[in-house]
C-alpha cells in the first residue's frame, strides 16, 4: 500500500547519510545530464536534416552515397535528364556546404540557382531575393544578421571572398537562418565543386508516383539515392556517430548510475542489518523489505535523473549560446520520457540485489548482541 | 494453556542450546527467564517468538501448533509484542513513527497515528512523541520500545533483557511499567534476563541451564533478602527458638515428635550464618 508515511520513511532513510546519498545522487545528475545533452544534440540535428532538405516543396531530393550531405556529389548533367522524365515537375539542384563566417565556427552555405524553385525556400523579409545574373551578391539568414550584426548592403567575406548582402531570409529552420544563400555558380567555385552540386530537390506531378519515381531513379543511377526528408537524417554518417554515441554514453550512464546506486544501498542495507531485523520481527514480511529498499534506490535516481535532465537542458542552451551556433536543439516529450526511463531502469537494477539482499535477512539479527 | 512447549529442542550442530523444554504459561502470566549466558534463554525466546525454527518438539500458542502455521510473520505481527536490549528503536524516525511500524499496511495513516500515540501517552512520552531516539534518554528510549511492543494489542509480549542497558532505578520503573500493563491488559509477558532484581518482579521465575529447565537453579536464585524473609516469620522464630508450636513445622519435616531433624537443623544452620552476614 502506498502512502505518504510510507514515503516519508522512504525519504528519512535515503537521507540518514546525508553525504553518501548526496554524493551517489550527484552521480546520476552528471551521467544524466550527459545523457539529455546528447540525445537532445542527436534529436536536433536530426530533425534540422529533415527541413533542411523540405523546404522548397520538394517531394524528394537525390544525392550520392556519400556519407554526409556537405560532400555529396551530383553531376549537373542528371538535372537536365531529370528534368526529362515523366512525371516529373521540376528540378532543382542545390549546393550545401559549410564554413566559418565571421566569428562563428560553422555556418552553412547554401548554393542555388536564383531562377530555379530552391530559391522560394528562403522567405524574404528584408531587401531582395537573388536574381539571375547576380555575382558578389549574398543573402543572409535572419539569425545570422542579428547574430553577426549585418545589415542589407554590408560586406560579407565567405572564404576571403566579398559578397554584398542585398536581402535577409527567414525560413525556421535555425541552421538555415544562421546561414547563407549564394548563387549556385559562385557556390561551385568557393568549394571547388565544377559544375557538381550537392544534391537535386526534385517535386513530381502525381504525388502517388513519388515512390515509383523514386525507385526509377534509383535503377537508371546506381551511384546516386532518391530520399525523403526523413530519410536523409538517416544518411548522414555524422548523425549516425552522434546517434550511437550518444546511445552508447546513455547505456554506460545506466550501468555507471546502477553500479554506484548498488553500491550505496548495499552499504546501506548492510549498516541497517540489526534495523532490517527489527523490522522483520514485529512482523514485516520480505516483500515489504524489498520495497523499502526498492524506494530507497528509486528516490535516489529519480532526484538524480529530474536535476540531471534540467541541468543537461541548461548546459545545451548555454553552449550553443556560447558558441554561436545556430542549432534548433528543442526538449521534446520523448526526450524527457526517454530519459527519466533510463532513470528508472538504473533506479530498478542498482536497487533489486541490495533489496533482494535484504529480504533475505533474518528476524533474528534484531536480537544479536553486538 | 495459552502457551505450552512439548521437549522444545533447537540444536545446531553438536550444541544443544535448548534440549527438551516443557513449559507451560498462562494467560495474562508475568515468566521471567532466567539463567548463565549460553543456558539457551535467548535461543528460546526466539523458538516463542517464531523467529527460529525448532529442531524437535512443539510450541502452542493461543491454540495454535506453531509448525501448522504457514504464515509465521502475520501471526507474529498480530500476536506478538517484541522488546529487544537494546531498544532497537529506528534512529531517523520519530517515537511515533517508531511505534506505528507494526501497524504499516494493517490500517490507514490517521488510525495508526492514533493508536500510537495512545500507547505513547500510556508509557508516559506524551510529549516526546515528535523526538527522535537521540533525543532521548536510555529510559525513555525503552519506553518508546514497550509502545512499538504494544502497539498491535499483543497476545504476548517478549522482552530480551529489556533493562539491560539501564541503571537500577530505570530498570524498576520500567519493570512497574511492564507489570501496570501486564495486569491491566491482560497480555502474558516473557522476560529473558539475568537480573534478579528483575526476575523478582515477575510471577513465575523460570531457570533454564544447559538448555534444561533446572529446579535447582531455582532455590540458588533465592535472594539473601528471602533468607530473611522466612528468618523473620513466625515460622522463622519458632524454628530458632526450637519450639515445635506450629502444626507445619512438623509436616514440613523440620521436627518430628518435638524434636529438630536433620532439615531442621539445616536450615538453623543457614539462619545463623544469615545473621553473621
Amino acid at each position: 500500500m502506498m502512502n505518504n508515511r510510507f514515503f516519508g520513511m522512504t525519504f528519512k532513510g535515503v537521507f540518514r547519510r546525508k553525504t553518501r546519498s548526496l554524493l551517489t545522487i550527484l552521480s546520476i545528475v552528471v551521467g544524466i545530464m550527459l545523457v539529455t545533452a546528447l540525445l537532445m544534440v542527436a534529436n536536433g540535428l536530426n530533425t534540422q536534416f529533415q527541413q533542411l532538405s523540405g523546404g522548397s516543396g520538394a517531394d524528394f531530393v537525390v544525392l550520392d552515397h556519400s556519407s554526409d550531405l556537405s560532400s555529396s556529389r551530383v553531376n549537373a548533367s542528371i538535372e537536365n535528364d531529370l528534368e526529362n522524365m515523366d512525371g516529373i515537375s521540376w528540378v532543382s539542384g542545390m549546393v550545401i556546404s559549410t564554413t566559418n563566417i565571421g566569428d562563428r565556427p560553422f555556418a552553412f552555405v547554401m548554393g542555388v540557382q536564383p531562377d530555379e524553385k530552391s530559391v522560394e525556400q528562403f522567405g524574404i523579409v528584408e531587401g531582395r531575393t537573388l536574381q539571375s545574373g547576380d555575382t558578389g551578391k549574398v543573402i543572409i539568414g535572419r539569425v545570422m544578421a542579428t547574430q553577426e550584426g549585418l545589415k542589407i548592403g554590408d560586406t560579407l567575406n565567405i572564404k576571403d571572398k566579398s559578397f554584398e548582402v542585398v536581402g535577409i531570409y527567414e525560413t525556421g529552420v535555425t541552421t538555415e537562418d544562421g546561414g547563407v544563400v549564394v548563387p549556385l555558380g559562385e557556390a561551385q567555385s568557393l568549394f571547388d565543386l565544377g559544375d557538381q552540386v550537392s544534391m537535386l530537390q526534385v517535386k513530381v506531378e502525381n504525388i502517388d508516383q513519388v515512390d515509383a519515381i523514386r525507385t526509377q531513379i534509383e535503377t537508371r543511377y546506381p551511384q546516386l539515392l532518391a530520399l525523403k526528408g526523413s530519410e536523409v537524417a538517416n544518411q548522414q554518417a555524422d548523425l549516425q556517430l552522434i546517434n550511437s554515441i550518444s546511445s552508447l554514453i546513455a547505456l554506460i550512464a545506466i550501468l555507471v548510475g546502477s553500479i554506484v546506486v548498488m553500491n550505496t544501498m548495499i552499504m546501506s542495507v548492510m549498516e541497517r542489518t540489526r534495523e532490517i531485523g527489527v523490522l522483520r520481527a514485529i512482523g514485516w514480511k520480505r516483500r515489504k523489505i524489498l520495497l523499502l529498499i526498492l524506494k530507497e534506490s528509486f528516490t535516489i535516481s529519480i532526484i538524480g535523473g529530474v536535476i540531471g535532465i534540467v541541468l543537461g537542458i541548461v548546459m545545451v542552451n548555454l553552449l550553443t549560446n556560447l558558441a554561436k551556433i545556430s542549432l534548433n536543439l528543442p526538449v521534446t516529450l520523448d526526450l524527457v520520457v526517454g530519459v527519466f526511463l533510463i532513470t528508472i531502469i538504473l533506479g530498478i537494477l542498482g536497487g533489486f540485489y541490495p533489496a533482494w539482499r535484504a529480504s533475505k535477512m533474518s528476524p533474528m539479527e534484531a536480537l544479536s548482541r553486538e | 494453556m495459552f502457551l505450552k512447549t512439548v521437549n522444545v529442542k533447537k540444536h545446531f550442530g553438536e550444541v544443544k542450546a535448548v534440549d527438551g523444554v516443557s513449559l507451560e504459561i498462562e494467560k495474562g502470566e508475568f515468566v521471567s527467564i532466567m539463567g548463565p549466558s549460553g543456558s539457551g534463554k535467548t535461543t528460546l525466546l526466539t523458538l516463542l517468538g517464531t523467529l527460529d525454527s525448532l529442531t524437535s518438539g512443539d510450541i502452542i500458542i493461543d491454540y495454535e501448533n506453531l509448525s501448522s502455521i504457514k504464515d509465521v510473520d502475520t501471526f507474529r505481527s498480530k500476536k506478538m509484542g517484541f522488546i529487544f536490549q537494546f531498544h532497537n528503536l529506528i534512529g531517523y524516525l520519530t517515537a511515533l513513527e517508531n511505534v506505528e511500524l507494526p501497524l504499516h499496511g494493517l490500517m490507514s495513516i490517521d488510525k495508526r497515528k492514533a493508536k500510537a500515540s495512545e500507547l505513547l501517552d500510556l508509557v508516559g512520552l506524551k510529549d516526546r512523541m515528535h523526538h527522535i531516539p537521540s533525543q532521548l534518554s536510555g529510559g525513555e528510549r525503552q519506553r518508546v520500545a514497550i509502545a512499538r511492543a504494544l502497539v498491535n494489542d499483543p497476545l504476548l509480549v517478549l522482552a530480551d533483557e529489556p533493562t539491560g542497558e539501564l541503571d537500577s532505578s530505570t530498570t524498576q520503573k520500567i519493570m512497574d511499567l511492564m507489570k501496570k500493563i501486564n495486569q491491566e491488559k491482560n497480555i502474558t509477558f516473557l522476560v529473558v534476563t539475568h537480573d534478579p532484581e528483575v526476575a523478582k518482579k515477575t510471577g513465575k521465575i523460570i531457570i533454564l541451564r544447559d538448555g534444561k529447565i533446572s529446579r535447582e537453579e531455582l532455590v540458588k536464585s533465592a535472594s539473601i533478602e528471602d533468607i530473611i524473609t522466612l528468618k523473620n516469620s513466625t515460622l522463622g522464630k519458632q524454628l530458632l527458638q526450637k519450639e515445635s508450636g506450629d502444626p507445619y513445622l512438623e509436616k514440613l519435616g523440620l521436627f518430628k515428635e518435638k524434636k529438630l531433624t536433620r532439615e531442621g537443623e539445616l536450615l538453623l544452620s543457614l539462619f545463623e550464618k544469615v545473621e553473621e552476614l
